[in-house]
């Protein structure tokens, strides 16, 4: 069997009174996996644990098959990470291309001339050649965020770990983003935490559904999406039976919830599924307490 | 597997050191610092072609004074650039990666060399200036002008030092007054030879004090070090540097004393 590039069991964060993550077990392997869920969730504490810089406070975690608590381990899996924080920082006076440079040294890359190679090929691939000369500070949101995402394809990582990429991004950028992502060589492992379900569809053969510090969970979008057969409906006017409905551009509106007997079914999609679940979880909580 | 671009070959401070000495001497405190022995250098060497400079310890001190002032800027500098990660927010980015604190700390320590190459070519350039009208500095100006060059190298790594133990951008600006306004005037005249950017007067005694200047910017580059590496990696260069320090500094209160020894008290 084919050994997890991130392998977590029983995994606990708490950040005093608030458990962020709760006996989380998981491994996930090569292809795009899709993290998803609510704000508070955990995805970006699973994030940071699987990046290297939080330590959990209980279970076990190996990444890369190497072990984090190691700190030679630890600098063998950082050489093959990549990562992208979900509030990436900049150094507003230097250009784009001296910021990317800049995070090569610290990965190590210490010959100048393969580092610079390497510096183009990735600025290359997230768009962002032309303005490689430009100052940080006079780039807009979405080339930022695009540099944050090129630092993070310095050395090819192995794994690649993209918290809330495209957040921010306007949608030919998000669509480029996809590209990118899809067209990812040697096959990495990424983990792409978002709450953009339409990031999700058109990436990940795998979606982790977070909420409240556990996985609820865990497959492709398609069987996420088919956990809401028989739960989402169409009608002309507002159904207060639903847990959530909408009026949508045809002026019909969409419910989610327990259907009525007469309801005109249709096929849900990972959206109605997610509402379902973190709704429930919401639900299940009011009702404890 | 295939092997990943852009290899790592030999160690990265070079690599470090290269770019952040490129960001320190284009950082605009430090252009407004090199501003100041330029100045006073332009002032020296317009009186040594109009043949009225008579001596470099009488004429040229306002090019050496320049050089404390750009000395001054490094440390603001340096201490921005040691606060970048704080101020940027890239502190998590960062710590993704593999290299660690110490040896970012090592290459931020290893630029400072950059302005004070810049120090010293400027007053190179002087010294050149004025041998080509036959006023060569004597042996004992020579040192106290290396003395000066290697206080710019102190001052950049006391910037650093006081990023890593005092991480605000204030501290500096108040250190650099500090330097500038307070330390002579407040120290007993028996302890002025133990102030880095003093000059002392005879030639052995020159040579002490800047072997102790080396000493003390050793103790700081450590005292930097310090807040990320392992104690026990440190703690050759420590008691090295110290007993340098502290050798150099007996030497210089002894013979710079009134009464042998008892400025000490």
């Amino acid at each position: 069997m084919q050994q997890a590039t991130i392998d977590l069991t029983g995994v606990e964060k708490r950040f005093g009174a608030v458990r962020a993550l709760d006996g989380v077990t998981i491994g996930i392997g090569p292809g795009v996996t899709g993290l998803l869920g609510p704000n508070g969730a955990g995805k970006t504490t699973m994030m940071r644990i699987a990046a290297t810089v939080l330590a959990p406070d209980g279970g076990t975690l190996r990444l890369l098959d190497r072990d984090p608590t190691d700190a030679d381990d630890r600098v063998e899996i950082r050489r093959r990470l990549g990562y992208l924080p979900q509030e990436p920082g900049f150094y507003q006076r230097f250009t784009a291309f001296e910021f990317v440079d800049y995070v090569a040294i610290l990965k190590e890359m210490s010959d100048r001339r393969s580092r610079h190679e390497e510096v183009r090929r990735v600025l290359e691939i997230a768009g962002l050649a032309d303005v490689s000369n430009r100052k940080v500070k006079a780039l807009s949101g979405g080339m930022r965020r695009r540099l944050a995402f090129a630092q993070a394809l310095l050395r090819d990582p192995e794994l690649l770990l993209l918290d809330e990429p495209t957040a921010g991004l306007d949608p030919e950028q998000r669509l480029r983003f996809r590209e990118l992502v899809s067209n990812l060589p040697n096959h990495p492992t990424v983990v792409l935490s978002t709450h953009i379900t339409e990031d999700i569809t058109a990436l990940c053969e795998r979606v982790i559904v977070v909420a409240e510090g556990v996985i609820r969970f865990d497959g492709s979008p398609e069987t996420l999406a088919a956990t809401a057969s028989g739960r989402v409906w169409l009608a002309e006017s507002a159904d207060p039976r639903a847990t959530l409905s909408w009026r949508m551009g045809d002026g019909r509106h969409r419910h989610i919830g327990d259907p009525p007997v007469d309801a005109e079914m249709t096929t849900p999609t990972i959206d109605d599924a997610y509402l379902l679940m973190v709704g429930s979880v919401r639900g299940d909580r009011e009702a404890a307490a | 597997m295939s092997t990943a671009p852009g290899r790592t070959r030999g160690s990265v401070v070079p690599a470090l050191s290269r770019t952040e000495g490129w960001k320190l001497v284009s950082h605009p405190i430090f252009l407004v610092g090199v501003a100041m022995p330029l100045l006073g250098s332009a002032v020296f060497v317009g009186s040594i072609i109009n043949g009225s400079a008579v001596s470099w310890e009488e004429d040229g001190w306002m090019a050496a004074v320049g050089v404390l002032m750009l000395g001054i800027m490094t440390m603001v500098a340096t201490n921005n650039a040691a606060l970048r990660d704080r101020r940027s927010h890239t502190a998590e980015q960062h710590a993704s990666l593999p290299v660690r604190p110490p040896i970012r700390t090592s290459g931020l320590l290893a630029a400072t060399l950059w302005p004070t190459c810049v120090a010293a070519l400027l007053l190179a350039s002087v010294v050149v200036i004025g041998a080509l009208q036959d006023l060569t500095p004597s042996g004992i100006e020579l040192i106290h002008l290396i003395g000066f060059v290697v206080s710019v190298l102190l001052l950049g790594a006391i910037g650093i030092a006081l990023a890593a133990w005092a991480p605000s951008p204030f501290v500096a600006p108040v250190v650099a007054w500090f330097v500038l306004f307070v330390t002579p005037g407040e120290t007993p005249a028996a302890w002025h030879s133990l102030i880095p950017w003093e000059t002392v007067g005879e030639t052995d005694l020159a040579v002490w004090h800047l072997v102790y200047v080396f000493g003390l910017t050793a103790v700081v580059a450590v005292i930097a070090l310090a807040k990320t590496a392992r104690a026990r990696s440190l703690l050759v260069p420590a008691l090295i540097s110290v007993a340098i320090v502290v050798t150099a500094g007996v030497v210089l209160l002894d013979r710079t004393c009134p009464v042998g020894g008892v400025c000490l008290l």
